[in-house]
């Protein structure tokens, strides 16, 4: 049961990233996974669709690859609606940044859960978005602003078309923080 | 379901690709806001080559996070939380730090 995955070269393109001054979170989405999915025809009859959307059997059969929008049927991309938006993230990332943090001093002890209350925070917005068949992964840098330079970056191997990144950045007079969520669509 | 074996995301082996990349790629240089992009880069290439080699990269997507800190005495906290099949997906880290700068790299590994 051979999935056809042949992984080009990462080559890396270039990233869009918005790299801020200091503390830059340049979320870079360079490497594409070049997968290149052969989709099977299903030997027996082409008109079974199986099971719904929204992570039921998400076995490894695909179906026929000429009605490959039909909505019962399992796909491997996410269509427009179910796909990972970005820009949705970063608007309530940011919010929850500002929202904590707004009036905050740093202060060691409370960082710590801080950092870990943001990061469980981002989460729950991200599952509340119901993208069925998205894993997620946030992290959340909180620093102290003293001044010193700082600059964070992520690098990704996985499917430009369905995978996506979000980050969300916030500065006060004592504190930093940069929080960025990786969408990673599952087959 | 299908019944075929579930990959694991080795985090031994994923750590110990990180400290050797970190280690091969700074060497012992003193923090340098020029030279950060260059190291990220350099970090990242290495890592995912080797990840993709090692743990059966066919089976995997991977995020390789890095943050570099000039190291003056600033506190700095990191958490990370997700979503994913705890059987298959993992997530390695390895801090390095030296007198000029501390370096936090991650790797995710999620299973297709």
């Amino acid at each position: 049961m051979e999935r056809g995955h042949s992984i080009g070269s990462t080559a890396s393109s270039s990233d869009d990233s918005t790299s801020l001054d200091r503390g830059s979170v340049t979320s870079g989405i360079p490497s594409s996974f070049a997968s290149a999915h052969h989709q099977h025809q299903s030997s027996n009859d082409s008109n079974s669709s199986p099971s719904t959307p929204g992570g039921g059997t998400l076995g490894r059969n695909s179906t026929s690859s000429d009605r490959d929008s039909h909505r019962d049927s399992i796909s491997l991309r996410p269509t427009f609606m179910q796909k990972f938006r970005p820009a949705v993230a970063t608007k309530f990332m940011q919010q929850i940044l500002q929202t904590h943090l707004q009036h905050k001093v740093y202060n060691a002890d409370e960082a710590q859960r801080m950092s870990k209350l943001i990061a469980e925070e981002v989460k729950a917005k991200l599952i509340e978005l119901d993208l069925g068949r998205y894993k997620y992964v946030v992290n959340v840098v909180l620093g102290e602003n003293l001044g010193e330079g700082a600059r964070m970056d992520a690098r990704c191997y996985w499917d430009q078309e369905s995978d996506g990144s979000a980050q969300a950045f916030f500065t006060n007079d004592t504190l930093w923080c940069a929080a960025v969520a990786f969408a990673v669509f599952y087959y | 379901m299908a019944t075929e074996e579930k990959p694991k995301f080795d985090v031994k082996a994923a750590t110990k690709i990180l400290e050797e990349v970190v280690k091969k790629v700074l060497k012992d240089a003193t923090y340098r806001s020029d030279l950060v992009q260059e190291w990220q880069s350099a970090i990242y290439q290495e890592a995912i080559a080797r990840l993709t080699t090692h743990l059966k990269g066919n089976t995997f997507k991977f995020i390789v996070t890095s943050t570099f800190l000039e190291s003056i005495g600033a506190g700095i906290h990191i958490s990370s939380t997700s979503l994913w099949d705890a059987e298959s997906d993992g997530a390695a880290v390895h801090r390095f730090e030296n007198k000029s700068m501390i370096v936090i790299v991650y790797a995710f590994g999620l299973s297709v």
